[in-house]
């Protein structure tokens, strides 16, 4: 695949979802540069903004096969990975494949589920398979987790833990919508849009474009000077007074590949800092702790993670 | 003896400077009525005669001298005119044509009002487009002073000949310098062969030159792309996109640095330096174009393409016929409230010609003409006679005939005059003669002041007299029609008006413009007044203050709150120390400290141990006695108890220990 090829489709694909999702864009993109990227999705906002509509329209353009786990406080980690059966039948146990064996896994609500349920994902996300009974099993691929959760501060919900965050390439917030767009969402069911429906949109792509995608965003150039802008950045959240623990070497990691799909749905063939840019809060948010103070203080990660790059000199002249 | 020979020598004296005075004032006349009928016709033949045989469509003003019309010979084109008007006029009588103007000509009168109006909105739009100008000048270096008050010293901009270590990122160092000397210095590393180093000088052209205009803000934090999204001036977006876009693929892609791409970015770094340049040379340009035209337009009266040529109230003929009776004239150079004041040793002032009917003047003009004749200047008034300076207390009057007879008493002229002129000579000259002269108007002067008429209408009633005011003179006449091209060319007006004139004795005359008689104004907010701008002006400043506070306040960076200033602990500790110290309540410090002790040693204390003193001594290696000593008296103290003095002593050995005993926690 070349890079025409990548901008041809990445622009399908938009536009695929835009028939069903009205506005949302940095939303759609942010979704679609982590899916891209191999990575996986931590969508935070309040219920109704189109999280999982988002999600499930995904799946519908990409062709990949959906599964949707609600995430309930008595969910258990075997409900979602599968687990032995027996079989009165034959006397032996045979294995039934959990929701998790999915291509795009819409992990709604997650943090209504306890810590020990969410830890049933971290070896899927990180390794793309799951081990039941000493037996590993590999997950089809791609294989893209979106999970969605409401903001930290609603009743029933549980923080998820520092190690299942990282495992996230992004988290992106959700705001509400504009008047206009707002309006417009109205507009179309009222000229009867039905959300659950999505039979009528057609995949934009194939499974397998999917991974050539992800092959070709890979294989975007990127300089040395380009790595050293983001580690620097990195680097920094460790060193930030207001950050009790700041994000890890997967965090540069993160934001390289999330840089190489942004230059690859823009034609280039190299990284350049303004794909890098957009990217720190996306990658950083989740990843970095703040101090106690400073929560108290009402600073968010966001406000630190902007004063942090504001520091960092973009590397511009060879 | 010698006092009568001191007489006579003293009325010598006087005779002579008389005889002086009279033989200058003589000298100074050039005016010659006598050939004032020639010098006319050939200023008709000259291509005066536009007014008779093209005649541009006749104003109102321009219909009253339709009665002139068929006395003057060879003007049938006039004539023409004349009937034409007073046809359109709906069949009023030619020789009253005042009584019943003429009807509006809608080439000549409705274009002028529909394009006044759109002039007028025309201005307002421009008047609308400064004030947005500015504001917008205003709120940008608003904007651009407090970004700059907020970066502080933070450098700014890039390194152009130094490259950076590759590892790390460092500061870049600031593009010093002009851009031009940026694009310069880009274009001799090009020719040097130092392709990188050109380009990257171009970009820092590029972005200085724009950071400059105040387009961008040049940061360290900011990349190529940002620059590009935020740049102010959407002109200069597409050739930096493409001077950052070479850049880019030079230093983050690794592409070779080729002359074909440093040229493309210096052509992008040129046009987004010189961009400034060349609109305000173009600027330039259209004001100098705007300047010349109107400069042009002022001052061409009177050639072949002004329109006035061949009006019949124009003033080409009366110019004409004067210069060639060897005056000089001119049109006033300002206004006429700017005329300076002669002084005693001028004599050789000129004499001011004012066409009342077409120079409006307003009170300070009058107020400043009265000064000026005061102090010794010669002024010619004609027509709308109740307009003049109240000071001369000149009144407009009727007279019954429309026959005038000037004064003269040269036999030559008396004699090419012929019949008529002798009917009223007797009321004034006094030289058995006069110069018969035809007006269409019979209107005339009912001057209270002293003066000295010098034409009259059969009955007496004064035409023109002059009345000398302070050092000065003024000449009136009852109307402005003898100044007029129409009427001069009638058979014998032309010589009366030369004989009215001489009793000014002009050498030079100013001829007063339309707009002369209005005062210039003192600032421009009076003359925007002036012009009638007044409360548009004022909707201007109250708009652009309203825009500046809906929309300039906005564009203002919110300043960041600072955080609450917090107490810090030393500061508390402190302050309570001086609570204490104030409400002498060293006893009370002491016990609280010591029960504060007494808890937190007991939870580090071994189970089922209860004693506090063995266990500092254990834990600090105090000497055991040191130890209870210090506990008993800490612990026996009372809160409530006066102070002894040694309570912040014991307190500092006991903090002292405790420090010692949980050290290692």
């Amino acid at each position: 695949m070349d890079g025409s090829e990548f901008v041809e489709r990445y622009d399908r694909i938009k536009e695929h979802i835009a028939r069903v999702v009205v506005g949302q864009s940095e939303l759609v993109d942010g979704v679609l540069v982590a899916a891209l990227a191999r990575g996986h999705v931590l969508i935070e906002g309040v219920p109704g903004l189109g999280k999982t509509l988002v999600a499930r329209t995904l799946a519908v353009v990409s062709g990949t096969a959906f599964k949707r786990i609600q995430f309930t406080p008595d969910l258990m980690p075997s409900d979602i990975t599968g687990s032995s059966v027996l079989d009165r039948q034959t006397g032996s146990f045979s294995f039934v494949p959990g929701p998790i064996f999915a291509q795009l896994l819409l992990a709604d609500e997650i943090n209504r589920a306890p810590a020990k349920t969410q830890s049933a994902l971290l070896e899927a996300m990180q390794d793309h398979q799951v081990t039941v009974d000493g037996t590993s099993r590999p997950l089809p691929q791609p294989f893209v987790v979106i999970a969605t959760q409401n903001p930290i501060e609603s009743q029933g919900t549980y923080p998820l833990p520092e190690a299942q965050l990282d495992r996230f390439l992004v988290k992106l917030t959700v705001l509400d919508p504009p008047r206009e767009v707002e309006h417009a969402i109205v507009r179309r069911h009222a000229d009867g849009f039905d959300p659950t429906d999505l039979s009528r949109l057609e995949a934009a792509v194939t499974p397998d474009e999917i991974a050539r995608m992800q092959a070709h965003a890979q294989s975007v150039r990127c300089d040395d000077a380009v790595i050293a802008y983001l580690v620097e950045v990195v680097r920094r959240t460790r060193d930030d007074r207001a950050i009790e623990f700041g994000a890890s070497p997967r965090a540069s990691i993160a934001l390289l590949r999330t840089a190489q799909v942004i230059a690859a749905s823009h034609g280039r063939t190299f990284v350049t800092p303004d794909d890098v840019k957009p990217m720190f809060a996306p990658v950083l948010r989740h990843r970095v702790l703040l101090h106690p103070d400073a929560q108290l203080q009402g600073v968010t990660p966001d406000e630190r993670i902007a004063e942090i790059v504001k520091t960092v000199p973009v590397p511009r002249v060879a | 003896m010698n006092s009568h020979a001191r007489i006579v020598r003293l009325v010598g004296v006087l005779a002579t400077a008389a005889l002086v005075i009279a033989s200058a004032r003589v000298a100074r006349a050039s005016l010659d009525p006598s050939s004032a009928k020639d010098d006319t016709r050939a200023a008709m033949e000259a291509g005066a005669d536009a007014f008779c045989k093209h005649p541009a469509p006749l104003t109102a003003r321009a219909a009253r001298l339709c009665p002139h019309a068929k006395a003057i010979p060879g003007c049938e084109a006039f004539v023409a005119a004349c009937d034409h008007s007073r046809a359109a006029a709906g069949g009023g009588s030619a020789s009253s044509p005042s009584a019943s103007p003429p009807r509006k000509d809608p080439e000549r009168l409705e274009v002028p009002s529909a394009v006044g109006s759109i002039a007028r909105a025309l201005l307002w739009a421009i008047v609308a487009a400064a004030v947005a100008l500015v504001l917008m000048a205003i709120v940008r270096a608003l904007v651009a002073w407090r970004r700059s008050k907020k970066l502080g010293d933070a450098p700014t901009a890039t390194a152009v000949d130094e490259a950076p270590p590759r590892d790390a990122p460092a500061d870049p160092a600031p593009i010093v310098g002009d851009a031009e000397a940026l694009l310069a210095r880009g274009t001799a590393y090009a020719r040097a062969g130092k392709l990188d180093l050109a380009l990257h000088a171009f970009l820092g052209a590029g972005l200085r030159a724009l950071d400059q205009r105040g387009a961008i803000r040049i940061t360290k934090d900011r990349t190529n792309g940002e620059y590009i999204r935020v740049c102010g001036e959407a002109p200069a977006r597409a050739p930096l996109r493409a001077l950052v876009c070479e850049v880019d693929r030079v230093q983050f892609g690794g592409e070779p640095t080729t002359a074909e791409r440093v040229s493309h970015a210096e052509r992008a770094a040129t046009a987004l330096v010189r961009v400034a340049r060349g609109v305000s040379t173009m600027t330039l340009m259209l004001l100098a174009v705007a300047t010349a035209g109107s400069l042009a337009g002022c001052g061409a009266r009177g050639q072949s393409g002004d329109p006035m040529a061949g009006d019949p109230a124009g003033d080409d003929l009366l110019v004409d016929l004067l210069r060639r009776q060897g005056v000089v004239v001119a049109p006033l150079a300002g206004a006429l409230a700017s005329l300076p004041l002669p002084t005693e040793d001028d004599t050789a002032s000129p004499v001011v010609l004012v066409d009342a009917e077409r120079t409006r003047l307003d009170e300070d003009t009058s107020a400043h003409l009265a000064r000026w004749v005061e102090a010794g200047g010669v002024l010619v008034l004609a027509g709308n006679v109740d307009s003049w300076p109240k000071g001369l207390d000149a009144h407009a009057a009727l007279a019954s005939e429309e026959d005038v007879v000037v004064a003269w008493k040269s036999a030559s002229v008396r004699s090419t005059a012929g019949a008529g002129a002798g009917a009223g000579a007797g009321a004034g000259s006094g030289a058995g003669g006069g110069l018969p002269c035809k007006v269409a108007r019979n209107a005339a002067l009912d001057w209270k002041t002293k003066t000295t008429p010098l034409a009259w209408y059969p009955h007496g009633e004064t035409y023109a007299a002059v009345s000398v005011q302070g050092r000065g003179q003024v000449l009136g006449l009852a109307t402005d029609e003898l100044l007029t091209s129409a009427a001069l060319a009638r058979p014998g007006n032309a010589a009366a008006l030369m004989a009215i004139l001489y009793a000014v004795s002009p050498r030079e005359i100013r001829v007063a413009r339309a707009e002369d008689g209005i005062a210039p104004p003192a600032n421009p907010v009076s003359a925007v007044t002036r012009a009638g701008l007044g409360l548009g002006l004022v909707h201007a400043l109250a708009a652009a203050l309203v825009l500046f506070v809906a929309v300039g306040a906005r564009l203002v960076r919110p300043k960041p709150t600072p955080p609450p200033r917090r107490r810090a602990f030393v500061e508390h500790v402190e302050a309570t120390g001086a609570l204490y110290a104030k409400m002498a309540m060293a006893p009370y410090a002491l016990a609280t400290y010591a029960r504060h002790v007494d808890v937190r040693l007991r939870a580090r204390m071994p189970r089922g141990s209860a004693d506090v003193p063995t266990f500092l001594a254990q834990r600090t290696g105090t000497a055991l006695a040191v130890c209870e000593d210090v506990w008993q008296r800490a612990r026996s103290v009372d809160a409530n108890a006066k102070p002894r003095g040694d309570e912040l002593d014991l307190l500092k050995k006991l903090g002292a220990l405790y420090a010692a005993a949980t050290a290692g926690d």
